[in-house]
């Protein structure tokens, strides 16, 4: 792949495989078990400027472009998709604070954020579903220079350690984020679900009761004219973390598959287990090549955001698919949690349902294809 | 303080390494990477300047190929980068490099520590930083795992075999370090987009005006691959079957 990176760009991915085989590996076992948010790993990612990479300089990035952000989160994804995830929705809030915050949200929210001083949180799914927006129970009501916002929004990440939140719903007709400090009245957290994977990143329900924000909390994305097609890019980036899962369960395996011996032969000598290494290497190269190719459209000022759905619908499903595998490869030890492969697995089925499940992604595709189907998609 | 050199080299990366069936080794498709030890001369090297004053500089001896590690280098907290770029490199032994290094050092002329690992990750020859000290005429303390600098003395802690030994001496010297001396701490991404900017470079043979063939040949470089014994122990009880496994690990020189 290294053709088309640049010198610079593939050594911001050396530096962040660095600190993840070192630092992150170490601490992942730990993570799962105790489903703690990694507080040491989010600074590590604050000082190593992983926070806010893509955002603008003058807001605290480092302007990196959507090729180095992937290539950063693959890295962190091949050792730990929770990491990568944490880092993901904190992503999407900066994005949406970015593309179609007001100045004075950047310079409050967006820099602290961005430099990972604050940790930000994404609510967005509604008790009757993420993309069911029809049925949506309206967020809150414009009242003078406020917002009174009354909901509760379902499985958000990074719902018990945001220091600020930004939800997404309807109000007075209209699909709006606005943007609520922890700690304000009104607004309270229940238990961190049990989930699954992606242990570590605390997903959880946020309830709204009669919370106050000055309308300059407020954001209008339509306010921005046209949606800017790099909102997408979050499609990308949960799909580059299955890239990373996969990889970093398919490297293991293949070593696995060459030093287990089975009737005095290496695994990987018997031809139904080449055939299952060679499936799976073919998975991972066509993912990577889809992720990076459509990167590459965003970073060159073309974006084709069919591709984004594309990847979202494909690649997490085949991640399932390989970790899948590879748990069976190796045997009742890849049952156990003890090898870490487990783990694997457990997490690549949350990512085919985080930023949309699979199943509304190919009602995107369809969509973007001139399909004539029944979608509540707006 | 004067310049803190740190001496690095840019070797192929043994995760690509692939051995063949006749055990040469194929490095086609092996990338290149800093030395694994030397992370820890550049880390000492940037410690004691940020410390003691001074500037931190990196210096490399390699092929073309190497240049490429100038901004990983200078990404690690070194403020600029010297590179000999001669294709003698990729043949070099410790009398070629110590050599190349040297008159690099000489060119550089302002100098008061320079760091070497104590051996690089690929042949781990440990002869660089003797080297250069006896062409420099320079004290050449090695095997060094804490360094403390006064004033114009280096005052180092040696790792031995069985004893840690304290020596002194004045600078400029040259020393070699092990991985114990400092944990290299990993870059920010801030620090690889400034490391273009930094100062680098370049010096040839020619312009040093140094011969740099090396003075031994490599005839062979094969790996190895790892065989079990399959031996079993199950005659007797338990205490027979550890006292045989006990005789075997001893006659195998294990033990």
């Amino acid at each position: 792949m290294s053709y088309f990176l640049t010198e610079e760009q593939e050594l911001m991915r050396n530096t962040v495989r660095e600190f993840a085989t070192t630092e992150v590996r170490k601490r992942v076992v730990e993570i799962d078990r105790t489903n703690e948010f990694p507080v040491d790993l989010w600074k590590r990612c604050a000082e190593l400027g992983l926070t806010g990479g893509a955002v603008a300089e003058q807001y605290g990035g480092l302007e990196l472009g959507a090729t180095t952000e992937l290539l950063i989160m693959e890295e962190l994804g091949k050792e730990s998709p929770a990491l990568a995830l944490i880092m993901d929705a904190h992503m999407l809030t900066l994005r949406v604070l970015e593309y179609y915050g007001s100045e004075e949200q950047k310079q409050k929210y967006l820099i602290p954020a961005a430099k990972g001083e604050k940790i930000s949180a994404f609510g967005i799914t509604d008790p009757s579903g993420s993309s069911n927006y029809p049925e949506w129970t309206p967020l809150g009501v414009f009242d003078g220079d406020e917002i009174v916002l009354n909901n509760t929004k379902l499985y958000v990440t990074n719902s018990h350690i945001a220091d600020f939140y930004m939800f997404q719903g309807i109000i007075d007709g209209k699909l709006c984020q606005v943007l609520v400090d922890k700690g304000t009245p009104g607004l309270e957290t229940g238990h961190i679900e049990d989930k699954l994977g992606l242990a570590g990143t605390y997903t959880g329900t946020v309830s709204l009761r009669n919370v106050r924000i000055p309308r300059s909390n407020y954001i209008d994305p339509a306010q921005a004219g046209a949606a800017n097609p790099n909102i997408n890019l979050a499609f990308l980036n949960i799909s580059v973390i299955a890239l990373g899962l996969m990889e970093g369960v398919f490297e293991k395996t293949r070593n696995f598959v060459l030093e287990r011996t089975r009737f005095g032969q290496p695994l990987g000598s018997f031809q139904v287990v080449a055939h299952h290494i060679a499936e799976m290497a073919t998975k991972i190269e066509f993912s990577r090549n889809m992720i990076y190719n459509a990167a590459k459209l965003f970073d060159d000022g073309t974006p084709d955001v069919k591709l984004t759905f594309m990847a979202k619908a494909m690649i997490p499903t085949w991640s399932v698919e390989v970790a899948s595998l590879c748990v069976e490869l190796h045997g009742a030890a890849g049952y156990c949690e003890d090898t870490g492969i487990a783990r694997y697995l457990r997490d690549a089925k949350g990512l085919c349902i985080g930023e949309y499940p699979t199943d509304v992604h190919w009602d995107f595709i369809a969509l973007a294809l001139g399909m004539p189907i029944q979608t509540t998609i707006i | 303080m004067s310049n803190i050199i740190a001496c690095y080299k840019w070797v192929a990366d043994e995760a690509d390494l692939k051995i063949n069936a006749d055990l040469s080794i194929d490095i086609s498709k092996a990338k290149g990477k800093i030395s694994d030890y030397d992370k820890n001369a550049i880390e000492a090297a940037v410690q004691i300047a940020s410390a003691m004053g001074g500037k931190a500089i990196g210096l490399t001896f390699g092929a073309a190929n190497a240049k490429q590690s100038l901004k990983d280098a200078l990404s690690r907290g070194l403020e600029e980068g010297f590179y000999i770029n001669d294709e003698n490199a990729k043949n070099a032994d410790g009398y070629a490099t110590a050599k190349a290094v040297a008159a690099a050092i000489k060119k550089i002329e302002d100098y008061s520590i320079i760091i070497c690992a104590e051996g690089s990750s690929d042949t781990f020859a440990r002869q660089t930083a003797p080297r250069i000290g006896a062409i420099l005429n320079l004290p050449v303390v090695t095997s060094v795992t804490r360094i403390e600098v006064t004033g114009n003395t280096l005052i180092a802690t040696r790792k031995l075999d069985d004893c840690l030994q304290t020596v002194k001496t004045e600078l400029p010297a040259v020393i070699s370090v092990l991985p114990e001396i400092n944990s290299p701490s990993i870059p920010g991404l801030k620090a690889v987009l400034a490391a273009g900017k930094k100062p680098m470079t370049e010096f040839n043979a020619a312009g040093l005006g140094v011969d740099l063939s090396p003075k031994t040949t490599v005839t062979q470089f094969k790996g190895y691959l790892m065989q079990r014994k399959n031996i079993i122990f199950n005659e007797g009880d338990t205490a027979d079957k550890v006292n045989e496994l006990a005789s075997a690990l001893r006659k195998e020189g294990v033990l």
